[in-house]
């Protein structure tokens, strides 16, 4: 299969509904495949416990556990998980929180579906097929 | 003469209600699915009216160097809504705040290099307006919040404290 063709499971990690909701919209395509929608990091984790996704969608302010200490605890459980922090904040000391925690890419809401889209096949085209 | 007029523009910028009004932004698009659109620019308030029977609410506190909190409310006097739409509605609602406020935010650091952080929204069954919390510091601003061709009035309440941070 030629890696154009390959389909990418996607889980969307958000306490805001609207905002899961507008993001699954922006990734209605073949190509992503939203294995999950969750509200908060302990539906996350259990949402990764039973499948695998090649990206995870994390909302950084999230109540209790937070959008980074979340993108930690994923990047050193689920290592072929990759992570794109999502905020309103776009503060320059979050952004680096947010990669030092494990992620590849860091968008300020409210993106366009265009960045969205960019980000994740930036992130994707690094996959190495098993 | 110019350098005692910059001075008085400085001395404007480093007050909250300064800082404040030349953080929130004027229109932003939320998602192709809604805009807001600045109603009635930032003034400093006295007089907090209740919330209404009609309004519906949500909280944000911000932490660090501006202190405080942010209530806003979305008044659906008038509309006809189905609980499907409420909910959604509800929901536009409170991320399209978070996400204007996270922009505020953004620029108190960005701007006037007041580090700053914005809570995940708030819900409480009633919020509590009372006078002594609100003294002082209270700002008043209005946005309209339109989607599917409905306009809603939303109303934001904002108490905040700049913290002294005093150098030893």
């Amino acid at each position: 299969m030629d890696a154009s063709d390959k389909q990418y499971r996607i889980l969307i990690v958000d306490d805001s509904d609207f905002s899961r909701h507008s993001i699954s919209q922006m990734l209605d395509s073949p190509r992503y495949n939203i294995i999950g929608e969750a509200a908060n990091a302990k539906e996350a984790i259990n949402i990764l416990k039973d499948r695998v996704a090649h990206l995870a969608i994390i909302d950084v302010v999230m109540p209790e556990v937070s959008g980074i200490e979340l993108a930690e605890y994923i990047t050193e459980n689920f290592k072929n998980t990759s992570i794109v922090m999502i905020s309103s904040l776009g503060q320059e000391s979050i952004v680096i929180d947010s990669i030092s925690a494990g992620a590849s890419d860091y968008l300020q809401k409210p993106f366009k579906r265009e960045d969205l889209i960019t980000s994740i096949e930036k992130i994707v085209s690094n996959i190495k097929e098993d | 003469m110019k350098n005692f007029v910059n001075e008085i523009n400085i001395e404007q910028t480093r007050s909250i209600e300064g800082y404040l009004q030349s953080s929130f932004l004027e229109e932003l698009n939320i998602y192709n699915q809604a805009h807001l659109i600045l109603d009635c620019p930032l003034i400093k308030t006295s007089k907090v009216r209740s919330q209404t029977s009609f309004e519906r609410a949500v909280q944000f506190n911000i932490i660090g160097e501006i202190q405080g909190q942010v209530i806003c409310f979305l008044d659906t006097y008038d509309k006809k809504i189905n609980s499907a739409e409420s909910k959604y509605l509800t929901s536009l609602f409170e991320e399209s705040m978070n996400i204007l406020l996270g922009k505020v935010v953004t620029n108190l650091e960005n701007s006037h290099n007041l580090s700053t952080l914005l809570s995940s929204p708030i819900k409480k069954d009633s919020y509590q307006l009372e006078a002594s919390n609100f003294e002082n510091n209270t700002f008043s601003l209005k946005y309209k919040l339109i989607t599917n061709a409905q306009e809603y009035d939303c109303r934001l309440v904002i108490n905040v404290l700049k913290k002294n941070i005093i150098e030893v």
